[in-house]
């Protein structure tokens, strides 16, 4: 299958004050974003899932830098790309949603204005035309008296508003790849739902290929085809949505689904890892995971899994490929 | 039912520029000893704001909070300091809700100092030893500052701070809500073996319904600053009787892919203001199922089944309807 975007080997590092070693927070990723479809990336708070689609799109913070790797988007290697010419992309056919749309609305323009010059920007629509389009737009996203609201600046909008309209914007781009950064993370979860619905309608309209970076196991769920699991700066499982979701390999991903309450009754314990997430100046020498895993062995604490293809592109970085691994 | 706290027709209204916040409208309900009482709802339902006023920390408009049989605010001074001692709570944010320029141990044995718990502070700092024992965090650690720990182990420092004083009700708004999926588990669990060990009751606030239904022995659905729906947790996950219950429970996302459903019904619309709130059932103007009464009559709410509630002038009984 052909991909929109392959990203490989990538390693990115971040400096602080007054250290000579570099924090490494994504170490050696690799991913593949199949045309039309949808990628998630998963995984808890700082291991990396969004340092990875920063540095793809060249957004990294002063102190990183990406330090190898490539990530292929229509033949060309993003990475290397000039900040030009990757800013032409950006706005034109990637799209990037985060998770509080206040960031990347400009406050002083209204709405309307924003989104007419990203209609006019990729069509040779006059002035009223694009403005007729943009009202679509807003009534298609479903916001309420569309109209009235294309002369409002950002700040008078909900927050659910304002995601609203950034999917707006983009369906105005008809982006060949959206990357959405938490998008509903700050939502409540009756707009949760129109938002993802939104997604899913782009992507039929358009044919948008979709990286939706969460770490809401349900949001990958409802959206997904494919599913990368993150764990430490590095990818520690990867499989189809129903693989995942019915036969997961990896210690990790067991434990994070198992620590779900979903029907659990009242009383009964909920599974949960033990410990906290490793130092990124100070990572374990074997698996990363060995020290909060149940099942690690000596093995497991010495020396490093590479990721194991278990059949039909599941993969999988364990010695013990989760096969004893037991929750229930 | 030997009951602890009790909420009677609870108002709070803030007046603004254009009109009067109706945060909290008319509530009433009780919770019983060693309950948990789940409360949900979307953003500005007003369920942090009935937090609030239980705890006293805003002034109901009209109404009265009784606590352990007493009125909360008959009581003056000493008398209702002694009396709010027994009710504590719990913040979303542990960053937030910590002083950064104080140690975690005078972090948590602030209250004992302020209500004179122990004779000396050599024995408050054992009391507050022994409480971060209890919720897991070393003692060692009691010189420490709060950046010096991860999020979970800040949230365990706010459990311990709340249960210093020895309280019967923690107020939890929102406690796992900032927590990674793994953290979370380990918070719930925590509240778990105290509400156990310590025959502790739980008004806890959150808008996550699967968390919600894991704790909860009843659970309390707000919506616009009144109660929707009050029910013994199961009948009101297996069989809500309010369409805005409904529609709640059918948006959450399942970590399951195989019960994706791209054609289920979505309430529509924007979480409406509670600023001049419509008339009649402020739901209806989100609702498939309202008509004229809905537009024009505030629904009572009514008991459905054994202790099941609902304020609805046309339930969901055995149907479908969307």
């Amino acid at each position: 299958m052909e991909n929109i975007l392959s990203i490989k080997d990538l390693v990115v590092s971040f400096a602080s004050d007054g250290r000579k070693d570099r924090a490494v927070a994504v170490n050696g990723l690799s991913l593949d974003i199949p045309r039309g479809g949808t990628v998630g990336l998963v995984g808890e708070s700082g291991c990396g899932k969004s340092v990875t689609s920063l540095s793809v799109m060249g957004l990294l913070a002063e102190n990183g830098r990406v330090d190898a790797g490539e990530a292929r988007f229509a033949g060309q290697d993003l990475l290397k790309l000039p900040d030009r010419e990757l800013r032409k992309l950006r706005g034109n056919r990637i799209s990037m949603i985060f998770q509080e749309p206040m960031t990347s609305l400009n406050p002083v323009l209204t709405v309307g204005r924003q989104l007419t010059e990203a209609i006019r920007q990729h069509s040779d629509m006059d002035k009223a035309a694009a403005k007729a389009r943009a009202i679509e737009l807003l009534e298609h996203v479903g916001i309420p008296e569309a109209a009235t609201r294309f002369g409002n600046y950002p700040h008078q909008l909900s927050g659910g508003m304002r995601q609203r309209v950034m999917i707006g914007m983009a369906m105005a781009m008809t982006p060949d790849l959206l990357i959405a950064d938490e998008p509903t993370t700050a939502l409540d979860v009756s707009i949760e739902a129109q938002i993802l619905r939104l997604m899913k309608d782009l992507q039929r309209r358009h044919g948008t290929s979709i990286l939706m970076i969460t770490h809401n196991l349900g949001v990958v769920a409802e959206l997904c085809d494919e599913v990368y699991v993150m764990y430490a700066g590095e990818v520690v499982e990867r499989a189809d949505v129903f693989t995942l979701f019915r036969d997961c390999a990896h210690p990790y991903t067991r434990g994070l689904m198992a620590s779900l309450p979903r029907m659990t009754p009242k009383g009964q314990r909920l599974y949960n890892i033990r410990g906290t997430v490793p130092n990124l100046r100070a990572m374990p020498a074997g698996c990363r995971f060995a020290p909060r895993c149940e099942l690690a062995s000596e093995r497991c604490h010495a020396e490093k899994p590479g990721l194991i293809d278990l059949g039909g592109g599941h993969l999988c970085r364990c010695f013990l490929r989760g096969e004893a691994a037991n929750h229930e | 039912m030997n009951e602890l706290l009790r909420a009677e027709r609870l108002v709070k209204e803030f007046p603004v520029k254009n009109g009067v916040v109706h945060a909290v409208s008319d509530v009433s309900f009780t919770v019983a000893k060693g309950e948990t009482l789940g409360l949900v709802g979307e953003s500005g339902c007003g369920k942090s704001t009935l937090g609030k006023l239980i705890l006293n920390l805003i002034t109901p408009t009209s109404g009265a909070v009784w606590f352990k049989g007493t009125d909360l605010s008959a009581l003056r001074g000493r008398e209702q300091r002694r009396l709010r001692r027994g009710m504590q709570m719990i913040f979303q944010d542990p960053y937030a809700s910590l002083d950064p320029r104080m140690t975690v141990g005078r972090i948590i044995m602030e209250p004992l100092t302020a209500h004179r718990v122990g004779s000396s502070r050599a024995e408050r700092a054992d009391m507050v030893r022994s409480l971060m024992e209890q919720v897991g965090i070393r003692p060692e650690f009691y010189g420490r500052y709060p950046h010096q720990f991860s999020g979970g182990q800040r949230q365990r420092i706010g459990i311990a701070r709340a249960l210093a004083l020895d309280p019967e009700l923690i107020i939890c708004d929102e406690p796992v809500s900032a927590l990674d999926v793994s953290i979370q588990a380990q918070i719930l669990n925590l509240l778990s073996d105290l509400q156990a060990a310590r025959g502790l009751t739980y008004l806890f606030i959150s808008h996550d319904l699967n968390v919600v239904r894991y704790l909860s022995d009843r659970v309390m659905v707000m919506f616009l600053g009144q109660i929707c729906e009050l029910s013994p947790t199961e009948p009101l996950y297996s069989q809500p009787r309010h369409p805005y219950t409904k529609f709640l429970l059918e948006a959450v996302p399942q970590p399951d892919p195989t019960l994706r459903d791209d054609a289920r019904a979505l309430l529509a619309g924007e979480v409406a203001s509670a600023i001049n709130p419509p008339p009649g059932c402020r739901f209806h103007p989100r609702c498939p199922c309202a008509d004229d009464l809905c537009r024009h009559k505030q629904p009572d709410l009514v008991e459905m089944a054994p202790g099941h509630l609902c304020a609805c002038h046309h339930p969901l009984v055995d149907r479908e309807i969307f």
